[in-house]
């Protein structure tokens, strides 16, 4: 799922100053999920932003609410009148979300409450850590099912680089080299034959560094090139 | 004459529990408790936590007793005592006897109308009891006593509750089995003269320590000892002493007078508690743990003492310290005896063993709880769960029907 | 709703309540429909008048100011059924014990008792309808697993009250033998081997994964029994070696009388092994060896003779013969001489003491087995020790956090032969009510709106009693007969998707609104949520005592600690409340085991929000108290009133500031990963 992590209260109320009656939509999926933007966090936003302009003096009006999925226009579109009724919005989705809202209601002026960190997993309940950067052609066949391009801080593609120590990336002592991971792995797989192997040049040009990306899946398009144009 | 297909005696924690769980199974089930309160001894009883709980159950009894109300659940009766049990299997006989209460309990609200007009203090609201929720007439202390026709009370109740007639009435119930919970007797410490229990001023009971903590919290121990803060604990008084005609451990001393000790020191500054013991019992739930990491206000002497008599500076005791095997004196302000458990109170008909523990019960009649041996709250519970499933399983071998089974 | 408005009963208690609290203003309380002044609303003649108005009046809400009493929740119970109300649509509000016994002055326990009666009614206008119950129709049969003693006890009570049981026995799970009696569904096949994998499903109704020689098996149960033994020794080759007692155990009775023991002198180490169940074996074996002409020395320094018996059998082999050696501090020293061993110890009063033995036996409390396996597979938590589940008070001496799953025995704790059997047979009875067979009508606690659930699992971490399970439905599912309601999984869930019947979310929010505003009291409340387990008996109690404490302390109840979220703590603070403090039950005596922490979690929380706010963080506070324990309350709430006195400016931006610490600290992440700590929200 994508992680995400609210923006510093002063940030958001920096935001919101010049606006006095906004809207704050949630995601009820990813950021539901790494308690950043569910209804709870849409709710707990909320209240902070009210009780903090009150005390101002500046109150403010904020209309709250939880969206399946921002991803999707269809979920958007409901929202209409609300969005009509504020002067700003304000998601509490990842950056895909933001912008989602953003197209769909280009007269209204759309603010992110979130810093959308990374593509991650739970590791325990309130830990999450990053696990791919969707470098667009995946190589973990070759690695032991661990990712050498999110897990080694240098993004390694053949092995180490000389600066590990007691089993620590040299970038930052408290994380494991991804390369040892990824030994460890084969080694209990019985495949460290695979290290032998020498992965060529990676093709960045698909991956996020490259341009912005788009999937088209020709089974499951429903569009026709007209009416996108 | 009542009937039920499963008489209870006594509603201690074993009682209770064992009553629940018959009732839950759809058995008509009846509890008789002697006394005016609901839940047996553990009912008194105090808190012992610290910075956390110390697993003494006394919280999980009071649980049971307010669980009591839940459906399906058994009747209850209080003030009234089983004198005599008699019958086989299928068909026994209780004898009753209800004591006055002097309150209707099924009519008190416990607004405490007549507590304030009684001219002499003869009502009480038992303010800690968590069941019934009603007031308890002393007759012995109303001025009805003396011949004075004084009613003050049953006008002053608005829901004509006070019943002002004295006396017992006699009554039987049936029941095709029956769980016994009829529980422990303390040892009476003034047995022991050597101790003082009832002579001198300041040597009190686990169980006078118990029932004060519950009721008026530390203030208990200033009333004993107004600066009093040397505190020493007898273990086995009343325990594993052929001499006394006690040669059981009663399994609870030695973790009660612990966590007791550690509820004082907790809470009154500047106390020290010295336990004087024989063997430590470490085998309750999380004991070994308290017994290993000991606040530094408690010390532990092993060697039970000869005697306590009154000094200048307060009590003295002396006793051997085994662990030197030297004759010494110490100094307290406060002594508590940890007093053991002897059977219960007797019921006609019933076998009783050593100590007055009840053994060899007849088919069809269920020991529970510390009336078969001495045993801790949460073994009180345990218990009162065989005892169900054993007395389900002499109504199964009769064939009467068990409701909830085809 | 009919358009009435909710209703309103006020119960004078015959009388009793006049001049502590003034009727009229209750009755005026803002919001109500009909009202009703009664003296006797829990006598019959009382909530019968009460049933036949509220019927007359058309409520389909009512709210009934009477007190804490049983009497009068069972009262409400009737006036329900009696007038067709949803059972959760009513409610009593305590005014007797809560208002008018401990505030003296009329004024003030009338004020907070129309907040209280307001606060009622708002829950209840945001109380979801109750769903049906869930039907349960249990197995009818029991899992054991152990063929110990204590499992044994169980299996055969079971047998006894006419439940099927089968015995699966893990010890012998690798043996390539094939079950003697291979169908585990006969009622009276002999143990299994086999190893339990997984147990899904509720109380009643549980599928256990089995894995025996046959292959794996799926069976329907309503109850699993743990009962494991440490396992066999294999019997030592000769005499000269050090043996555990279980070890010494098996040999004698694998062998019967020991010709090789005759006439030889035997030590039995108990000096770290205080437990009755080591005393137990020792003194029989001691018993027998010294009437087979032996000698037994036990060194001892606390003899464990807590339990049935145990006090008498010591006496008796001490008269019959068996030495018995007491050592203080230091351990025995061990060694050698023309092959015995010899054994030193310092005995107070007669200086250094040494015996030569030809066997040692060391008492060591009987090591379980590796139970990792069998825990995650019942998904019950260990003790630190590697134990059976937690030394809660709650749960001793049978049951664990999972309704339905019971542990007993050496693996719990060390138990002798007869706690053994007894356990069993109280384990026996407690899952029989779990599985006997008969439908089952459970009512249902926590309800998921599946339209909010994101499936993102916390609440089947969090949930304490293992209630949550992942279904084929689009949302996650609450088993209703292991659900007991606590409000754990509601107050975690991020999607704000599960309301609880008796409080739901929204409620608690509404109720705490309608409590925060309304006449004047005393001085700014305070908010005290109170476990319905413990802190509110302790409430009660001060009621009934008449103990005055601050008129402006408003309870409110919920059925665990661990229900209390965040925003629960920062509401009052925001609407104005001096101070919020968090009551319940101590960590290890909670019902719900995780209720206090929780609790803490979320003031923590809640505090670096206030005072990233600049609202008083240090205003919220978390307390333990038993429910018998009525001293502690009173002088807890007596020190909260007086430090919410006090409370200045000043010492609000010092806890502003130490809550802007802790977060600091929070917020040192390694990795590039995100942890919601407490830090979070105001770095
Ligand atoms: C000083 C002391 C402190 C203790 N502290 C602790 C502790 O901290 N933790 C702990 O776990 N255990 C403690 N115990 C042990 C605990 O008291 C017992 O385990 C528990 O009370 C046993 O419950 P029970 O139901 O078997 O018996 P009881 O509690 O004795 O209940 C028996 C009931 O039966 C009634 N009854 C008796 N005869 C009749 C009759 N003929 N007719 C009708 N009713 C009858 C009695 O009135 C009583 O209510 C302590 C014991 C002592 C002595
Ligand atoms: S908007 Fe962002 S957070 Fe929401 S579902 Fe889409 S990707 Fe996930
Ligand atoms: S110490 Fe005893 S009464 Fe207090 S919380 Fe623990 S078990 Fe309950
Ligand atoms: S006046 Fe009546 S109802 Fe009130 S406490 Fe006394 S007996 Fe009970
Ligand atoms: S915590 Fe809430 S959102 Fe998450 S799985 Fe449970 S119900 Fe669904
Ligand atoms: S209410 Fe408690 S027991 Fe029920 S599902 Fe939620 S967390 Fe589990």
């Amino acid at each position: 799922m994508i992680i995400a992590e609210r923006k510093p209260l002063e940030a958001i109320a920096g935001m919101m100053a010049p606006y006095r009656k906004v809207l704050v939509v949630g995601c009820g999926t990813c950021t539901s999920i790494c308690f950043a933007g569910g209804a709870r966090e849409v709710a707990m936003l909320g209240s902070l932003v009210r009780l903090a302009r009150q005390s101002q003096g500046t109150p403010v009006e904020i209309a709250e609410v939880t969206v399946h999925r921002q991803c999707d226009a269809e979920y958007l579109l409901p929202l209409a009148p609300q969005v009509e009724a504020a002067e700003a919005v304000f998601s509490m989705a990842c950056g895909c979300g933001v912008q989602l809202l953003a197209e769909t209601f280009p007269a209204r002026r759309v603010f992110p409450a979130l810093d959308t960190k990374f593509m991650g997993v739970t590791v325990a309940p309130g830990w999450w850590a990053e696990r791919c950067r969707g470098c667009g052609e995946c190589v973990l066949d070759r690695t032991g099912g661990i990712c050498p391009i999110t897990r080694c801080s240098k993004g390694l593609l053949n092995g180490p680089c000389g600066g590990y120590r007691n089993g620590k990336c040299e970038v930052d002592p408290s994380i494991d080299c991804g390369w040892l991971l990824i030994f460890e792995r084969l080694k209990a797989l019985g495949e460290l034959e695979a290290l032998r192997a020498i992965n060529g040049p990676k093709d960045w040009s698909v991956s996020a560094a490259g341009r912005p990306r788009s999937v088209v899946r020709e089974d499951v398009r429903t569009y026709t090139e007209e009416a996108t144009a | 004459m009542l009937t039920c297909t499963a008489l209870v005696v006594g509603s201690g924690v074993a009682g209770l529990t064992a009553a629940q769980a018959l009732a839950a199974r759809g058995l008509s089930v009846m509890v008789v408790e002697q006394g005016s309160v609901v839940g047996g001894h553990a009912a008194g009883y105090a808190c012992k936590a610290g910075a956390d709980c110390v697993l003494c159950g006394v919280c999980l009894a009071a649980q049971g007793i307010r669980s009591l109300r839940a459906a399906p659940g058994p009747v209850v009766r209080v003030d009234t005592s089983v004198v005599a049990l008699e019958g086989s299997p299928g068909r026994f006989t209780a004898r009753l006897v209800q004591r006055a209460r002097g309150i209707d309990v099924a009519r008190c609200t416990a607004c405490g109308l007549c507590v304030r007009v009684c001219p002499v203090g003869a009502i009480s609201p038992l303010p800690w009891a968590e069941e019934p929720r009603a007031c308890v007439l002393d007759f012995d202390a109303c001025l009805r006593a003396s011949g004075n026709p004084c009613a003050l009370c049953r006008e002053a109740c608005p829901f004509g509750a006070v019943r002002l007639e004295p006396g017992t009435r006699e009554d039987t119930v049936t029941a095709a089995v029956v769980v016994v919970a009829t529980g422990f007797t303390p040892f009476p410490a003034s047995a022991k003269s050597r101790f003082g229990y009832g002579r001198l001023p300041g040597v009190i009971t686990t169980m006078d320590l118990e029932q004060g903590l519950r009721q008026q919290g530390t203030a208990y121990l200033e009333h004993q000892a107004p600066a009093g803060r040397r505190l020493a604990f007898v273990h086995c008084v009343g325990s594993r002493d052929v001499a006394a005609g006690r040669g059981w451990c009663s399994q609870v001393c030695c973790p009660t007078a612990l966590r007791l000790a550690r509820r004082l020191a907790g809470d009154v500054p500047d106390l020290e508690a010295t336990l004087f013991f024989m063997d430590l019992q470490r085998c309750a739930p999380g004991i070994a743990r308290l017994f290993r990491v000991l606040p530094p206000e408690i010390h532990l002497v092993r060697g039970l003492p000869a005697e306590v008599r009154a000094g200048t500076g307060g009590l003295v005791v002396t006793y051997e310290d085994l662990a030197t095997a030297t004759r010494c004196q110490g100094e307290f302000d406060v002594i508590v005896l940890a007093v053991g458990m002897d059977g219960p109170p007797s019921v006609g008909g019933l076998p009783e063993g050593t100590g007055g523990f009840l053994t060899d019960l007849p088919r069809g009649v269920v020991a529970a709880g510390a009336c078969g041996g001495p045993v801790s709250i949460a073994e009180a519970a345990a218990e009162g769960l065989r005892a169900a499933g054993a007395a389900l399983k002499t109504l199964e071998e009769l064939a009467c029907p068990v409701p909830g089974r085809h | 709703m009919s358009g009435t408005g909710p209703a309103l009963i006020i119960c004078t208690c015959g009388g009793a309540l006049a001049g502590r609290l003034v009727f009229d203003r209750l009755a005026a309380t803002p919001g109500f429909g009909p009202v009703m002044v009664t003296q006797d609303f829990c006598m019959p003649e009382g909530w019968r008048r009460a049933a036949v108005w509220c019927r007359q009046a058309g409520a389909d809400v009512l709210v009934v100011a009477a007190c804490g009493t049983p009497a009068a929740t069972e009262a409400l119970g009737r006036v329900a059924t009696a007038a067709g109300l949803d059972a959760h649509r009513a409610t009593v509000v305590d005014v007797r014990e809560a208002c008018a016994w401990v505030h003296p002055e009329p004024r003030w326990a009338t004020a907070k008792g129309v907040r209280l009666i307001a606060a009622a009614a708002a829950g209840l206008t945001e109380a979801v309808r109750t769903p049906p119950p869930a039907e349960i129709i249990p197995s009818g049969r029991v899992l054991v697993v152990g063929p110990s003693r204590a499992g044994l006890a169980a299996a055969g009570r079971l047998r006894e009250l006419g439940c099927q049981v089968v015995v699966l026995d893990p010890s012998r799970s690798d043996s390539s033998r094939a079950s003697p009696a291979g169908d585990p569904t006969s009622p009276d096949s002999v143990p299994i081997p086999g190893r339990l994998l997984e147990v899904t499903g509720q109380a009643g109704d549980f599928t256990a994964r089995v894995e025996t020689a046959e292959g794996i098996l799926d069976l329907r149960v309503g109850a699993v029994i743990v009962a494991v033994e440490p396992p066999a020794h294999v019997p030592p080759p000769d005499t000269s070696s050090l043996l555990t007692l279980l070890a010494m155990e098996r040999w004698i009775a694998t062998a019967g009388t020991t010709p090789s023991l005759h006439g030889k002198t035997v030590a039995f180490l108990l000096e770290d092994c205080p437990w009755p169940s080591a005393t137990e074996s020792a003194l029989s074996l001691a018993l027998s060896l010294v009437r087979q002409g032996g000698r037994s020395l036990i060194y001892y320094r606390d003899l464990g003779v807590a339990g049935r018996g145990l006090e008498e059998r010591f006496r008796e082999a001490r008269h019959a013969g068996v030495t018995f050696i007491r050592m203080e501090s230091d351990p025995p020293r061990i060694g050698e001489r023309d092959g015995r061993w010899v054994v030193e110890v310092d005995v107070p009063g007669l200086g250094l003491f040494a015996e030569t033995a030809d066997v040692l036996v060391r008492g060591d409390a009987a090591r379980p087995p590796d139970l990792g396996d069998l825990a995650e597979a019942l998904r019950v938590d260990l003790r630190p020790d590697g134990r059976g589940p937690g030394e809660r008070m709650p749960l001793e001496p049978v049951f664990t956090e999972r309704p339905g799953v019971f542990w007993i025995g050496p693996s719990r704790s060390p138990c002798t032969v007869d706690q053994a059997i007894r356990h069993g047979e109280a384990a026996a009875m407690a899952a029989l009510a779990a599985a006997a067979p008969g439908r089952r009508a459970v009512s249902v606690q926590a309800i998921v709106d599946t339209g909010r659930c994101a499936l993102c699992l916390t609440c089947l971490r969090v949930c304490p009693h293992r209630a949550v399970t992942i279904g084929d439905g689009p949302a996650i599912e609450v088993l209703p007969a292991a659900c007991q309601g606590c409000g754990v999984c509601a107050a975690a869930c991020p999607a704000g998707a599960i309301q609880m019947v008796e409080a739901p979310g929204r409620r608690l929010l509404a109720e705490l609104d309608a409590l925060l505003s309304g006449p004047a009291l005393d001085g700014d409340p305070i908010i005290m949520f109170a476990c319905a387990n413990s802190a509110v008996p302790a409430a009660r109690t001060l009621g009934r005592l008449r103990h005055a404490y601050a008129d402006r302390i408003l309870l409110v109840s919920v059925p665990c600690l661990g229900r209390i979220e965040p925003e629960h703590c920062l509401r009052p603070l925001a609407a104005g409340a001096r101070r919020v403090l968090l009551c319940g039950c101590y960590d290890r005596s909670c019902q719900h085991l995780v209720g206090p922490r929780r609790a803490r979690m979320a003031a923590e929380r809640a505090a670096v929000v206030a005072g990233a706010l600049g609202l008083d963080g240090g205003a919220i506070q978390t307390a333990s108290v038993a429910p018998v324990d009525w001293h502690r309350l009173a002088a807890l709430l007596d020190a909260v009133a007086a430090v919410a006195e006090e409370g200045g400016a000043g010492d609000r931006a010092a806890r502003g500031e130490a809550a802007g610490e802790r977060a600091a600290e929070g917020s040192a992440a390694g990795e590039r990963t995100v942890k919601v700590g407490t830090g979070k929200v105001a770095a």
